[in-house]
């Protein structure tokens, strides 16, 4: 069976460790992976160890549940890769899961942050969360930067 | 007569004229649906469904809201609802001029007969 990829990168103004640590860290997360105009994150939890486990969920302006993520990580190398299974509760019920892997590689005193986003199983699925990822990468070097 | 925005009837009939749009109403008849899940039986792109549902959204026929990293479209009845009522109100109208012009047949067949 096919199926779908992303794969987006961009230069982060800081070094790897911070750069990683800022991904994955439970707290960290509470600060940027809820992109969308008045949610919020209403709990997050980070088990860095491989075979430990993550999740964060988000609600709306009026407290409603938005989505939910929650997934296992299978490989750990700070500050370097990360590689987790990413499953995603949307607000219909449905799920989709993914193998999300995330590389910090040193350039020039900054940090090239790549994710590679595998596994969405239709084209169309694809296509929509490629076009939802950049919000959640700009809140990442939003709050990084404040 | 209920008065009616004329720029608001125009946006409606015009979204509705076109069938992608309207197999897209159909399908939000159901509840909410991101837009991948409407793009995938339309054969269609997502660039190609945004734009329709862009369309509706100008209309006001469909609301969209972002959660996370999707999209989602729902029904917004209340245009819906309007230009139903204006193609309702006008056929109710034409019924009781039909209505009429029988009865004057009628009774006018009844006064030679």
């Amino acid at each position: 069976m096919s199926s779908f990829d992303i794969r987006l990168q961009r230069v982060i103004d800081t070094t790897p460790d911070v750069a990683f640590h800022h991904w994955v860290d439970a707290d960290s997360r509470r600060s940027w992976c809820a992109p969308d105009e008045g949610s919020t994150v209403v709990e997050a939890e980070t088990d860095l160890r491989v075979g430990g486990s993550y999740s964060f969920s988000v609600v709306g302006p009026t407290g409603d549940p938005m989505y939910r993520e929650e997934g296992v990580f299978e490989v750990v190398e700070p500050p370097h890769r990360l590689v987790h299974t990413a499953r995603m509760h949307l607000p219909d019920g449905s799920t989709v899961e993914t193998r999300v892997t995330v590389t910090f590689e040193e350039r020039e005193g900054k940090t090239l942050l790549t994710l590679f986003d595998a596994g969405y199983p239709t084209e169309e699925q694809r296509d929509e969360f490629e076009r939802g990822w950049p919000d959640f990468l700009d809140a990442y070097e939003h709050s990084l930067a404040s | 007569m209920v008065q009616y925005s004329v720029a608001a009837l125009d946006r409606a009939f015009s979204a509705l004229a076109d069938p992608h749009r309207r197999q897209i109403l159909d399908r939000l008849g159901a509840g909410p649906v991101s837009v991948s899940e409407l793009a995938a039986p339309l054969d269609m792109s997502l660039p190609g469904v945004l734009k329709h549902v862009r369309a509706l959204e100008e209309a006001r026929l469909v609301q969209t809201h972002k959660q996370g990293r999707t999209r989602w479209c729902q029904l917004s009845r209340r245009p819906l609802d309007q230009a139903a009522r204006w193609i309702d109100e006008r056929r109710d109208r034409w019924e009781r001029q039909l209505d009429h012009f029988v009865r004057h047949i009628e009774a006018t067949k009844g006064t030679k007969g």
